[in-house]
C-alpha cells in the first residue's frame, strides 16, 4: 500500500514537472513568434513607406520567413502580411489606386500559425495595427 | 525482567529485486525529466541571447539607414560592409532646415583572429572622425574595413556568421562549416526591379542612375535597402541561430 502511494505521489510530481516543461517550451515558441512578428511588421511598414502611392501593392513581397535554430532544432515560421483599407476608420484604398484621395487608412495584419497551448493542433495568431498614409507632395 | 523480541525475518530476493527495479525506474524518469528541463533552459537562454543581439543590431541599423539618404549608401561585398552619410545625433538640420550632413557611418563584418576557425565574426559600427560637414549627403570614399584608430567604434554584435561559412545539417545535428563563396551573416543590398518586373537584389545603388543612363531608381525601383542577418551562437552541446531580413527605407 505504501509503495503504491509513494509511486502515485512521484508520478504526480513528475507529470506536473513534464507539463511545466512543455508549457515553457510552448511559451518560448510563442514569444519567439511574437518577436519575429514585430520584425515582420516593421518590414511591412517600410515596404508601405517605400510603395509608390496609387499603384497596386504586391503582398508576396511582404511575406517574412526567418529561420531559427534553438538548441539544435530548426523552427521555420512563415509570417504573412495582409494590407487592406480600413473602411470603418475612413480608409478608401487610394494607396493601391482604388481611389484618387490623397490619404488612406490601412489595416495591417501579420498572421502566422503556431501550436495550440494544449499542444494539440495549430491555431492562427495575428498582430494587427492601423497605419495612416498620405500621397507624397509633388515638388 | 524484560524480554527482547527480535525478528528473524529477512528480506527476500523478490523484494530486493522489486525495490531495485523501482529505484531504477525512478532514476530513469528523473534523468529524463532533468534532460527535458535542461533542454528547455537551453532553448530559453538561446532565444534570449539571439533576440537580444538581433534587437540591438536591428535598432541601430534601422535608425542609421532611416536617417541617411539612399544616394549616399555604398555597399561592398569583398568584405561585407556598408557606408552611409549621417546627420549625427545632434543638430540634424542646418539653418535652412536641410539635412546637416556631418559625418559617415560604417558597418563592417570583421573576423577576429580568435574566432577565425569558429565561423563567427563581429559586426562593428564606426564613425568617421575625419569627415567634413557637407550640404549634400555624399557617399564616403573611405573603405569601411580600414577602421580608423581615432574613429568611435562599437561592436554591435559578436556572433554573426562569417563570410565563407554556412550552417548546414538537419534538425538535431546542425553545424558550422566553411563554404567557398558563401556571403556570410551580414549582407546589405538594394532592392531593385528587374527588367521582367520582378524584384532583384543588388549591391549597386539604384539612386545613382537616371532614366536616360540606365534602368534605375526613377524607372520604378523601390528605395528599400535589405539587410540579411544571420546570428549564430555555438556552445559545447548546443547551436542557436537566427536568420532574417530587415528592410529599411532611407530618406530620398
Amino acid at each position: 500500500m505504501e509503495a503504491v502511494v509513494a509511486v502515485m505521489v512521484l508520478a504526480t510530481v513528475l507529470l506536473a514537472y513534464f507539463g511545466l516543461s512543455q508549457t515553457t517550451v510552448r511559451s518560448v515558441g510563442q514569444s519567439r513568434n511574437y518577436l519575429l512578428a514585430t520584425v515582420a511588421a516593421q518590414n511591412a511598414i517600410e515596404e508601405i513607406r517605400a510603395h509608390r502611392f496609387g499603384t497596386p501593392l504586391i503582398e508576396k513581397n511582404l511575406t517574412f520567413e526567418p529561420t531559427m535554430i534553438l538548441d539544435g532544432r530548426a523552427a521555420k515560421t512563415a509570417f504573412h502580411v495582409r494590407v487592406e483599407p480600413d473602411r470603418e476608420a475612413g480608409g478608401n484604398g487610394s494607396l493601391m489606386g482604388d481611389d484618387l484621395k490623397d490619404f488612406d487608412v490601412l489595416k495591417v495584419a501579420v498572421t502566422w500559425e503556431e501550436t495550440e497551448p494544449s499542444g494539440v493542433g495549430t491555431r492562427e495568431q495575428s498582430l494587427d495595427f492601423q497605419l495612416v498614409v498620405r500621397r507624397p507632395y509633388e515638388l | 525482567m524484560s524480554s527482547k523480541k527480535t525478528s528473524n525475518k529477512g528480506v527476500s530476493l523478490v523484494e530486493v529485486l522489486t525495490a531495485s527495479a523501482i529505484v531504477l525506474l525512478i532514476i530513469v524518469v528523473i534523468t529524463a525529466a532533468m534532460r527535458v528541463g535542461q533542454s528547455t533552459q537551453r532553448q530559453t537562454d538561446g532565444l534570449a541571447g539571439l533576440s537580444g543581439e538581433m534587437l540591438t543590431v536591428s535598432k541601430m541599423l534601422r535608425d542609421d539607414l532611416k536617417s541617411t539618404a539612399l544616394t549616399s549608401i555604398v555597399v561592398y561585398d569583398t568584405v561585407p560592409s556598408v557606408s552611409m552619410a549621417s546627420v549625427g545625433d545632434t543638430e540634424k538640420t542646418n539653418r535652412f532646415a536641410a539635412g546637416n550632413w556631418k559625418t559617415h557611418i560604417f558597418y563592417v563584418l570583421k573576423e577576429s583572429e580568435r574566432n577565425k576557425s569558429r565561423g563567427t565574426s563581429r559586426l562593428i559600427r564606426w564613425v568617421d572622425p575625419e569627415a567634413r560637414s557637407s550640404l549634400y549627403p555624399l557617399p564616403s570614399k573611405v573603405i569601411p574595413w580600414n577602421i580608423s584608430e581615432k574613429g568611435r567604434k562599437k561592436v554591435v554584435a559578436r556572433n554573426v556568421l562569417s563570410k565563407g561559412w554556412v550552417v548546414s545539417g538537419k534538425s538535431g545535428d546542425f553545424q558550422l562549416r566553411s563554404e567557398r563563396g558563401a556571403p556570410g551573416g551580414f549582407v546589405p543590398q538594394f532592392i531593385r526591379r528587374g527588367s521582367d518586373g520582378e524584384r532583384e537584389y543588388s549591391i549597386h545603388n539604384p539612386g545613382k542612375f537616371s532614366d536616360r543612363d540606365e534602368f534605375g531608381w526613377s524607372s520604378g525601383n523601390t528605395s528599400l535597402v535589405s539587410v540579411q542577418l544571420h546570428l549564430v551562437e555555438t556552445g559545447a552541446r548546443t547551436m542557436n541561430s537566427l536568420e532574417l531580413e530587415l528592410k529599411v527605407q532611407p530618406r530620398n
